[in-house]
């Protein structure tokens, strides 16, 4: 599914009270099947353009379209909820968003919200738990009484159950351990590939982006600062330096050793591979 | 959830957001207890005035005051009614068993009505116009001579602040809740009074968990940082007081002195 | 000073259902010198904010004991031995007592009694230190999650205490921020001696640490520099340059066996 942001502001209005546009005045266009990351400082606006996306945050000028829906500052429910429908949304730390008394419960709460029959509930829920890789010995479960890493899952299968074209996920890694951080986000690229949706991931770490997104979207004050490929941007220094992102560790220790010998790579790596082949041929002699 | 002024502060540079919180608070409440002394018109005409010239010193826009007191004017009406109602004297229009109407009556009414709203509007701008820490720390300080009793005011003070705090953190952790929730395709504000109450379920259990929860952390927050209830600690706060807040404690005399005459002028 | 070293915990355990015969940490023995900074890993549910805990005295111990320059924590001894330390907690969002950045900041420093001029400069330094000096006036609850990361910590630099513990406390910080602020943190350490304990699941913040303690389900695995940690625990997922020379190590090249940091690797490869 296509999404466009067109001239979109958006702030964070308490009744009359309003503040700084926390996003400001951004067009973007994300075409379908691409997996984006969206990094940035924090502050930067990441959450605040995820929530526009379906219509937490409504732009006070400008329109998000989802497909052919659009949302603009008067937001209808009707279309909001049709959006919701299409674009699923997995918040930071979902798991304390969890209420039902098992997780068969709260698996189903998003897909019997959207109208889906008793027989297709029970397959989505079937078929989810597998995506995130859990097993239905879980289902009875209370939620409340699993590990940490688990209930990510439970959360992120409640969103996926309800069969999104668009999925919009902020830090789903954040404060798991390492093999759970990156099961959850190989997981979530599979889920990608093999159901052709539209991924958009918040993420702080840049190792994450180039292993598991194709094209990058850098945010600051509101603005989107450049929007491309993955290889594309980490392969233009300038361009880095001027955004003042980090860098994912290979490239990082590939700039070190080429600082200490003064000596260019014929290629950027972003990979721990790319950076091991390299050496392996000399690169840095 | 959001329209929930009343309580709310609102970053402003304005006469009235410069005063200090004690003079605001003093001359806040002395102002409404002053509301209850006034029994004729003209002397609610000239509160009513005062009110709406402090209302624009503020430079908030006057949309902000009317929708404060929105969500309340239902319950201002219905106690306007019974005064209504239940007073008699002067001319009666209609008589139903115990209920009159009378001039009396309606005059009654509407005393009863500007007295809400007015004591609503200021009450709005005393909390729009002064930090809560600010207003925290005025109780405190206007609360110092109790301590000599015995009285806990720090406590007070800080217990004061901290549901301060509490009250946005449980908006903004309802407002994520919801968020959620709609997400997931909940519809607020729809159906009938049954299906809106089931849909609260999910909303007040993670509420209910997280509040206990920020409670708790909170707690040891204040446990670690060495917070001891009834003992000396320092203010980071400052409040000083300048000509203008003398000036505006005056004001309120003046305005004693203008609902006196018309009290025993008019009658 | 004295040789002892500042945090001493002896062989302490802790249950949080004392009815039941499972342990959140069993006989964790640990000591810290003054000056030095410790970096705890393990999996979710290892124990590491149970420990966390037990070193503020918001928990106590079930068996062992916990001393901090020489005294017993307890009861009695808690208030005044929390004069010396400073937590910022797992969960941003509850941490915060004021309606403002800079008097949550100060509110710690209020309730130790610090005057106010003294206060003003402490708070000030603080924000500079964590860049947030522009949102002193802010609520903190309106901040990002970054924002109020920086923030928590801002809390605890201002009370300048001897052990500071940070329990998941940068995962909200983009990269940059993050490295600048761990550079920052091992600046304080040495400058003014302080002990720092941090929790955390990224492996590539180890190098500001000087050692590591790896707990896995409740129990100490090790205790030890990064180097001798990594060599022994070969299963554990290493910092990126370690992993890289593993590999590198495994397609035949030349390179010495042992756990290397980042700047070593650079520094071998590069001869
Ligand atoms: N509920 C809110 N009310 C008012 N302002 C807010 C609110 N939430 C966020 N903001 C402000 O909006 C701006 C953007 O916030 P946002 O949460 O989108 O940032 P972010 O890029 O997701 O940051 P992070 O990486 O720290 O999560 C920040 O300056 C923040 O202070
Ligand atoms: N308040 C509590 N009541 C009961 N059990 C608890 C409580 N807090 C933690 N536990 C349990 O104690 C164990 C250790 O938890 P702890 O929070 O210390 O882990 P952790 O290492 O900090 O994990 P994470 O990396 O997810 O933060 C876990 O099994 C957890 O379920
Ligand atoms: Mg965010
Ligand atoms: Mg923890």
């Amino acid at each position: 599914m296509q999404i466009n942001f067109n001239r979109v502001y958006a702030d964070y209005q308490l009744g009359p009270i309003r503040s700084k546009n926390v996003v400001d005045g951004i067009s973007l266009e994300l075409a379908k099947n691409t997996f984006t990351a969206v990094v940035g400082h924090t502050g930067a606006g990441k959450s605040s353009l995820l929530k526009l996306l379906n219509g937490l945050l409504l732009p006070t000028d400008g329109e998000v379209s989802v497909g052919d829906l659009t949302i603009d500052k008067n937001g209808k429910k009707k279309t909001l909820n049709k959006v919701r429908k299409r674009v699923g949304m997995v918040f930071q730390f979902p798991e304390r968003q969890l209420f039902a008394e098992t997780v068969e419960q709260d698996i189903a709460f998003g897909p019997k919200n959207f109208g889906f029959s008793k027989e297709e509930i029970t397959q989505l829920v079937d078929q989810s738990l597998k995506q995130v890789g859990l097993t239905p010995d879980i289902l009875p479960k209370s939620p409340f009484s699993l590990s940490g890493g688990q209930k990510r899952r439970v959360a992120i299968a409640g969103i996926i159950a309800t069969k999104p074209d668009v999925l919009v996920l902020d830090e789903p890694g954040a404060g798991l351990d390492p093999e759970g951080k990156q099961e959850i986000l190989a997981m979530l690229r599979t889920l990608h590939d093999t159901h052709d949706s539209t991924t958009i991931l918040v993420t702080h770490d840049m190792n994450d982006v180039v292993t598991y997104c194709d094209n990058v979207l850098v945010m600051e004050k509101g603005q989107v600062t450049t929007h491309q490929t993955v290889r594309g941007l980490f392969s233009n220094q300038n361009e880095i330096d001027r955004l003042g992102i980090g860098l994912p560790e290979p490239l990082r220790l590939q700039r070190l050793i080429e600082e200490h010998t003064g000596r260019v790579f014929p290629h950027v790596c972003l990979t721990q591979q790319e950076l091991k082949d390299q050496l392996l041929e000399g690169a840095h002699l | 959830m959001k329209s929930l002024i009343l309580g709310r502060y609102f970053p402003n540079d304005s006469i009235i957001h410069r005063l200090d919180a004690r003079a605001k608070l003093v001359a806040a409440l002395y102002f409404i207890g002053l509301l209850f002394f006034i029994d004729h018109g003209l002397g609610y005409l000239f509160v009513g005035l005062f009110t709406l010239g402090v209302m624009y010193l503020t430079k908030i826009r006057l949309s902000v005051f009317i929708k404060g007191v929105r969500p309340l004017i239902f319950l201002i009406l219905f106690a306007a009614m019974m005064r209504v109602l239940f007073t008699g004297g002067g001319e009666v229009f209609v008589s139903w068993g115990p209920f009159t109407i009378s001039s009396q009556g309606l005059w009654v009414g509407l005393f009863t009505f500007m007295r809400f709203i007015l004591i609503i509007f200021i009450s709005t701008v005393l909390t729009l116009s002064t930090k809560p820490v600010d207003l925290t720390d005025a109780i405190n300080a206007l609360l110092k001579p109790l301590r000599k009793l015995g009285v806990p005011v720090d406590d007070f003070a800080l217990m004061l602040s901290i549901s301060l705090r509490f009250i946005p953190n449980l908006l903004d952790e309802t407002q994520r809740v919801m968020d959620a929730q709609r997400a997931r395709g909940v519809i607020f504000g729809e159906g009938t009074i049954v299906e809106q109450m089931k849909k609260l379920v999910p909303i007040v259990l993670p509420l209910f968990a997280s509040s206990l929860n920020r409670a708790e952390e909170m707690a040891d927050v204040m446990d670690v940082k060495n917070y001891q209830s009834g003992e000396k600690r320092t203010h980071f706060r400052q409040l000083t007081w300048h000509t203008s807040d003398s000036i505006a404690l005056l004001m309120m005399v003046g305005l004693t002195a203008v609902v006196i005459v018309v009290n025993y002028t008019m009658v | 000073m004295t040789d002892q070293p500042l945090l001493s915990v002896c062989d302490i355990s802790f249950r949080y259902d004392i009815t039941q015969d499972v342990y959140a940490l069993s006989a964790i023995s640990f000591d810290l010198n003054r000056g030095e900074s410790l970096a705890v890993i393990g999996d979710n549910g290892s124990g590491k904010s149970t420990l966390a805990r037990l070193l503020t005295g918001l928990l106590s111990p079930e068996k062992g004991a916990i001393y901090l320059d020489g005294v017993e924590l307890n009861e009695g001894s808690k208030k005044m031995l929390r004069r010396q330390m400073g937590i910022v907690f797992q969960n941003p969002d509850n941490q915060f007592i004021a309606t403002s950045v800079e008097d949550d900041v100060a509110f710690g420093l209020e309730n130790l009694n610090i005057p106010y001029e003294q206060m003003r400069s402490r708070v000030d330094e603080a924000l500079e230190l964590v860049d947030m000096y522009e949102y002193r006036t802010k609520d903190p609850s309106q901040l990002s999650g970054g924002q109020k990361q920086r923030v928590a910590l801002a809390g605890v630099l201002a009370l300048k205490p001897e052990l500071m513990i940070f329990d998941e406390a940068f995962v909200m910080l983009d990269p940059m921020s993050r490295r600048s602020i761990l550079e920052t943190l091992r600046r304080i350490q040495s400058e003014l001696n302080v002990s720092i304990i941090s929790i955390t699941h990224d492996r590539d913040e180890i190098e500001f640490f000087d050692s590591l303690l790896v707990l896995n389900q409740g129990e100490r695995v090790m205790r030890g520099k990064p180097a001798e940690v990594f060599k022994q625990m070969s299963s554990l997922k290493p910092p990126f340059a370690e992993q890289l020379r593993r590999d590198l190590v495994d397609a035949g090249m030349d390179l010495p066996d042992y756990y290397m940091s980042e700047s070593e690797l650079v520094d071998t490869l590069c001869k």
